[in-house]
């Protein structure tokens, strides 16, 4: 690689830059200094603090598994269709990362719980009751973070040339099989960032579960809601609680980006 | 050596991001900045009665009201936390207690208790669990108030003395939401506020939760003017109490 001058930052660059990042740094730093770091590892050892934590790793990693099997070829079909119906379908696919969560959750709630069109069909043939249940907060994650994959997903075989496939079918190779062995590896670093993203997207989640899936204490209640609760009686919980999911997002965003996308 | 140069450009683009970030700011404590009298936080239980109330009190002294509402607990965090409030109104008094010990409740005036209320056990129409006493929602799915607000503890307090211990399916941040998760038939039954009530349920006569009643106190904030007090007062009179007696709440210490 060729060695390049330190870039000169413009300055009006530098100086709307450094705001932008004050936005979001000074909050963090509001959390950090209201820690009672003393007290730290008592909250963090409280069976209650423990459970919301292992739930919320459970609830974040099987909705971002499910958003691979699912998410992988809904980003495949939404990238290579053309069709104007699939653009209609593409803009409602994406509609969860716009949508305000709480909405979300009542969408679900009107559609799979006890009495929605479907959760009622659930009761009635299987006798499965989504809401308040670790499932329902699995499927309220999910919904939420599944638009981030398939966008991740979409953008990558966009971008991908498609020589290579063409080539791999032309020398005999199935379609199934030039999906798998072809595309996929293409796209490896769309697909991480992708879950990524995903999972740390459903590991904040918050307004579609407690919506849809209720605070349940050990089925339902994640940190966000674990947080939520101690913010009404005990603050310096919730900021423990907050300090928490920072340390292992920003964990989980460092090792990721440093392993994998970072570096192509 | 490039400073010379980099120097004109630099201030030129200092001043400019000062002027269209102070115009931003400007623009958005220009939208927080309406010309509003008294900023009241109610109990989310209030919420109906208490609109009504700052209707009649705007009409009454041509003043302008602005009425946020949500779960007690939830507004005395923020209060603690600095929000921008005159008047309080929550739905037990160990709430206010929090309030008052961070010194946030102006203290030359007294806090007044203006309504009482009590819980009642509902069900959803048709009351698909058969439920007919506080024994029978045990094993079936419920929902309650969180134990830190006032509904909650008043549930809690009501189970121990019943001997019964609540596994609620969910814990909710206020009575409306639990209203909510009943009334859709999400849960067999809940405890609510009778004053919460509405057509979509069903009541269980319970006699024992008339008796466990929580007093409402309503407080001035540090640093508001006499108008809040005004407010109070309008709360406290006839005009005031009637509304409050139509949504169900009972006057205090009456029975």
């Amino acid at each position: 690689m060729r060695t390049r001058k330190p870039t000169l930052i413009p300055p009006p660059i530098a100086i709307f830059g450094t705001f932008a990042m004050l936005l979001i740094l000074v909050p963090f730093i509001g959390l950090a200094q209201r820690t009672p770091w003393g007290s730290f590892l008592s909250i963090l050892g409280e069976s209650s603090v423990r459970s919301a934590i292992s739930l919320s790793l459970l609830v974040a990693s099987v909705s971002a598994f499910i958003c691979l099997i699912l998410g992988l070829p809904l980003g495949w079909i939404l990238a290579r269709s053309q069709s104007l119906w699939m653009r209609l379908l593409r803009a409602i696919v994406l509609l969860p990362m716009v949508l305000p969560p709480v909405a979300g959750g009542t969408a679900l709630l009107f559609a799979l719980g006890r009495r929605g069109f479907v959760g009622q069909k659930l009761d009635e043939w299987f006798g499965i009751t989504l809401p308040f249940t670790t499932t329902g907060a699995i499927i309220a994650a999910t919904f939420v973070s599944l638009p981030f994959f398939v966008l991740a997903i979409e953008t990558s075989i966009n971008d991908l040339n498609r020589d290579f496939e063409e080539s791999a079918m032309s020398l005999g190779s199935s379609p199934t099989r030039t999906f798998f062995s072809v595309t996929v590896p293409l796209i490896r670093t769309g697909l991480i960032a992708g879950l990524t993203l995903s999972w740390a997207r459903a590991l904040g989640e918050f307004g579609a579960t407690i919506t849809f899936a209720g605070d349940n204490p050990g089925r339902t209640r994640t940190l966000p809601l674990e947080l939520f609760v101690a913010l009404e009686s005990d603050p310096n919980r919730a900021v423990v609680i907050g300090m928490i999911m920072i340390i292992i997002s920003l964990g989980v965003l460092i090792t990721l980006r440093g392993r994998w996308i970072g570096q192509k | 050596m490039n400073l010379k140069n980099a120097r004109g450009p630099l201030l030129r683009s200092v001043a400019v991001g000062m002027v269209i970030l102070s115009l931003l700011l400007s623009a958005i404590t220009g939208c927080s900045q309406d010309k509003t009298d008294v900023k009241i936080m109610a109990a989310a239980s209030l919420s109906d009665a208490f609109l009504e109330i700052t209707e009649a009190f705007e009409a009454q002294t041509g003043l302008k009201t602005s009425l946020y509402s949500a779960g007690s607990a939830t507004l005395a965090t923020q209060i603690i936390e600095g929000a921008n409030a005159d008047v309080i109104a929550l739905a037990n008094e160990q709430t206010m207690d929090r309030i008052v010990v961070s010194e946030q409740v102006a203290p030359e005036y007294r806090i007044e208790i203006f309504a009482s209320n009590h819980l009642v056990l509902v069900t959803p129409l048709g009351n698909p669990a058969s439920i007919l006493s506080f024994a029978d929602t045990v094993g079936k799915k419920t929902a309650v108030c969180a134990p830190a607000v006032p509904c909650g503890s008043l549930s809690y307090a009501f189970a121990e003395q019943e001997g019964i211990e609540l596994n609620p399916a969910s814990v909710e941040p206020n009575v409306r939401s639990v209203r909510t998760k009943v009334e859709l038939g999400e849960v067999d039954a809940g405890l609510i506020y009778k004053t919460d009530v509405t057509a979509g349920l069903e009541v269980i006569e319970i006699p024992e939760l008339e008796s466990l009643t929580t007093m409402y106190p309503i407080a001035v904030i540090n640093g508001a003017d006499l108008t809040a007090v005004g407010f109070i007062d309008f709360v406290l009179s006839e005009a005031g109490q009637a509304i409050l007696g139509r949504y169900g709440f009972e006057r205090p210490y009456e029975n």
